[in-house]
């Protein structure tokens, strides 16, 4: 009898142990989404528009998202106030394809369905498109981020950004984990 | 089979402290500051935080996404659903469980419809699902939403007590290779091989195979039962999306299964029961092909077609089944900010069956056609207030002929993080063959002080279970209310109350007695007809919260209570099961854990309510996993399963679920 009250109590002893934890702070990673919102506002920063993707020089420069919005006010909190090229941030959240304005276009998930439409709409418009699947890089989206091994990275495609008219940064493309010459390199 | 608990659960305690080493907070990263290089080498957390689909739906939606199921350690879809709120998931034993919304489970889970990329997995035969051979890669699963409450308006008939649809991902999310192997004590092995690529700019595609062999469970007072099986399943699924056609998508799958099983059938001479053992035979596969496209920036169509066989010869009985399905559906947007989905669909289904004497269908064969259509409207009566979503669905079936099923919801949004929906629905369960064609003839009552005499002075009288062509449908109506709220960004609430009123419920009325020549010998019989003599309600409220702690912890509780009555007139018996086999309380916890050094630490605990017509006491069941990301490539875990107890019960009639423990490595390129 003792022997199984014992058996109870260290079971929800480790029971409660693995389910609450410690409140010991851990190294802490990093929310996904307040990450790729950091790096949308670098992107501003290492891609250069020609003058005329702006109606005045010191129009802003918006930032674009497309379907559902996975950063949940993130995006606004991180390019709050900032500047890029003299021009101020601008964060848009729009539902149709109608991209018109916007110069950088994050493109979720969501619009894996319509992708291509959302592409063909964006096409010299000098935005630069960055998707959040992995592989619409392939599919002709400037920069396409993946998560790997618990860490954001992108992949650009310089064709696609050539035919955008937008010049990338040779910092931009350092730091990249890949970088296709064309959309569809094939496996 | 781990005996010896203590040593596993200290070892266990162990890791756990290990793995609690007091780190000195940090502030939060000021991400905004950092360079490309500084971003890029940032560990990250991927939970995905605001559940986006179910926080403005007017219905009670749970969306278990892939990462869910991943982390939860389970190995099949029903062990995935557990942690689903107001979901009754039972195991009977190795190779079956007993599945409901809202209590009502049984092994075929008959007032739950059941889709896998939008084909109906439910048996028209038997009215219900076999859970078992219900499989994927589960790598490959993209979410599982399971809508609790009766959806008949979109979803057709016997989505009745709720619907699960399982969606799996596309082929674009799916590129490269993965492969999952690993076994365990009742996981014996598994394997999962699955290879996603490309062809040209527009098509990509993916093929997979998957094996696996399950123990059996723990044979309660020693009585053989031999319910160990192996499945082994492979498929395909290609999306196509050339710019001028839209999105075309085709996918098959075909398996083939041996499911250990015992069962006890009638004889007509003494001693009048006999159990048999063995394997149960089950193969398949299907085709199904959609092609969906947008016709404007507010209007998109889609069309569907399957084609799906299905053969299972159990020891006592055996069914071959081909269908034939074709879904149209059109959205579009309509003035006054209305947005209009409606929809037709067909359906043939075939089947051919035979039994051992004392089970039959009457005819052997049968084809049934199914037609329905659909209509939707949404209506934003405030933008971004005020949402009201009237459907309805006209049904035809050959049993109970025109059905139908009309719903109303709103929902509410007044301010930011408030949520408020109510709905009122009915829904139907279609009469399925049992119900119209069956006989199942069960052993009579034996002495109980002479057990090979029969007990009463007639002799011996064999009742038989007998179908009624004029079973008519069971019907539904449905009031729910629900509140979702945002208490803080890390911490959000989702609460459900609802009350269901049954009519016409299947009931049991015995009838005449007659004199039989067969199967020989001849013998006496008494007649139990199935009919709709049944009524009654349930009700219940379910709360299920999700927190956030910290970046890299989550927590979801969840607790549901339910009420349910079903009566039927003196002298008759209620066939449904469900008063004392649906549990009162349920509820679980889970917590996520992404650890320093890229460990993953997870852990649930879930407490299951009595069900006194079963036979079964209240039990707790405690879940861990542990995992490590020792490349980009290579995931490697050990998940812990059943841990509370050596073993338990979950359902009659079967064996008891054992502890157990499975390591698996995952590779992916």
């Amino acid at each position: 009898m003792r022997n199984r009250a014992r058996g109870k109590a260290l079971r929800i002893a480790v029971a409660s142990a693995a389910l609450l934890g410690s409140a010991a702070a851990l190294a802490q990673p990093a929310d996904e989404y307040r990450v790729k919102a950091a790096f949308l506002y670098n992107f501003a920063k290492f891609v250069e528009w020609p003058a005329q993707a702006f109606a005045r020089p010191d129009s802003d420069l918006l930032l674009c998202v497309i379907g559902d919005d996975p950063f949940e006010g993130a995006l606004q909190e991180t390019v709050a106030g900032k500047t890029v090229q003299d021009h101020r941030i601008g964060v848009r959240h729009i539902d149709d394809i109608d991209a018109a304005g916007c110069h950088i276009l994050f493109i979720g998930s969501s619009e894996l369905y319509r992708l291509r439409r959302v592409l063909a709409q964006v096409a010299n418009g000098h935005v630069l498109t960055v998707g959040d699947v992995a592989d619409f890089a392939r599919q002709g989206s400037v920069v396409a981020f993946h998560v790997e091994a618990h860490k954001v990275r992108f992949t650009i495609n310089i064709a696609a950004a050539e035919a955008a008219g937008i010049d990338v940064s040779s910092q931009l493309l350092k730091v990249a984990a890949k970088v296709l010459e064309s959309s569809d390199p094939g496996w | 089979m781990l005996e010896r608990c203590p040593a596993l659960l200290i070892a266990l305690a162990a890791v756990l402290a290990a793995l609690q080493l007091p780190v000195a907070a940090e502030d939060e990263p000021q991400l905004d500051e950092m360079s490309l290089e500084e971003l890029s080498e940032l560990e990250v957390t991927t939970v995905s935080r605001k559940p986006q689909s179910r926080w403005t739906a007017a219905d009670a939606v749970f969306v278990l996404t892939g990462d869910d199921i991943r982390r939860s350690g389970a190995k099949s879809i029903p062990e995935a659903l557990r942690l689903v709120p107001e979901m009754q998931v039972a195991q009977i034993d190795s190779n079956k469980w007993a599945i409901g919304i809202r209590g009502f489970g049984s092994r075929l889970a008959r007032s739950v419809l059941v889709q896998i990329d939008g084909r109906s997995v439910y048996n028209p035969l038997f009215a219900g699902t076999y859970w078992e051979i219900q499989d994927l890669v589960l790598d490959d699963i993209d979410r599982i939403e399971v809508i609790r409450g009766p959806s008949g308006a979109l979803w057709g008939a016997n989505a009745f007590n709720g619907v699960i649809n399982i969606i799996t991902k596309d082929s674009a999310a799916t590129q490269g290779g993965l492969i999952t192997a690993g076994g365990g004590s009742e996981e014996r092995g598994f394997g999962d091989f699955r290879y996603g690529g490309s062809l040209g700019d527009d098509l990509r595609y993916r093929v997979y195979a998957k094996y696996l062999e399950r123990d059996d469970g723990a044979e309660p007072l020693g009585v053989p039962y031999q319910d160990d099986w192996q499945m082994l399943r492979g498929g395909f699924r290609v999306d196509w999306r050339p710019e001028s056609v839209g999105w075309l998508t085709l996918q098959g799958d075909l398996y083939d299964a041996q499911l250990g099983d015992r069962v006890g059938i009638t004889t007509f001479e003494p001693p009048y029961r006999e159990t048999l053992v063995g394997n149960a035979d089950a193969s398949g596969g299907n085709l199904l092909g959609r092609w969906t496209r947008a016709l404007s920036a507010t209007s998109e169509m889609s069309l569907q077609a399957y084609y799906d066989h299905t053969f299972r010869r159990d020891l006592h009985f055996r069914e071959e089944r081909d269908t034939f399905d074709l879904d149209g559906q059109h959205r579009f947007a309509l003035p006054w900010r209305q947005g209009i989905v409606w929809g037709l669909g067909y359906r043939v289904t075939s089947d051919d069956t035979a039994g051992v004497p004392g089970v039959e269908f009457v005819p052997a064969a049968a084809t049934d056609h199914l037609a329905s259509a659909f209509l939707q409207d949404e209506i934003d009566l405030i933008v971004d207030r005020l949402v009201l979503t009237m459907g309805v669905k006209l049904q035809h079936n050959d049993y109970s002929g025109f059905e139908w099923q009309p719903n109303a919801r709103l929902l509410w949004t007044p301010v930011v993080g408030h949520a408020f929906w109510g709905s009122v629905a009915r829904a139907v369960r279609a009469p399925s063959r049992t119900e119209a064609d069956v006989r199942l003839t069960a052993p009579p009552e034996l002495d109980t002080d002479d057990p090979s005499e029969c007990a009463g002075t007639e002799g011996c009288v064999f009742p038989v279970i007998t179908g009624d062509e004029g079973f008519d449908s069971e019907e539904l109506i449905a009031y729910q209310l629900g509140w979702r709220t945002e208490l803080r960004s890390s911490l959000f609430v989702d609460t459900v109350v609802f009350y269901h009123d049954y009519d016409d419920m299947l009931t049991l009325e015995p009838g005449e007695m007659s004199e039989v020549q067969t199967p020989p010998p001849p013998h006496t019989e008494i007649e139990y007809l199935i009919g709709n003599r049944g009524r009654g309600e349930s009700y219940g409220v379910s709360v299920t919260a999700d927190a956030f702690p910290t970046s890299w912890w989550h927590l979801r509780a969840s607790y549901s209570y339910l009420q349910v009555h079903l009566s039927a007139p003196d002298g008759i018996t209620d066939g449904t099961g469900a008063d004392g086999s649906s549990p009162q309380n349920q509820a679980f916890v889970f917590s996520r854990m992404n650890l320093p050094w890229r460990f993953q630490f997870d852990s649930s605990l879930r407490y299951v309510d009595r069900l006194p017509a079963q036979g079964i006491r209240a039990y707790f069941t405690f879940d861990v996993r542990l995992a490590y990301q020792v490349t980009q490539q290579i995931e490697l875990a050990a998940v812990g399963r059943n841990l509370w107890d050596s073993t338990h019960r979950e359902f009659a009639g079967g064996t008891e679920v054992e502890r157990g423990a499975y390591a698996q490595v995952r590779l992916q390129w």
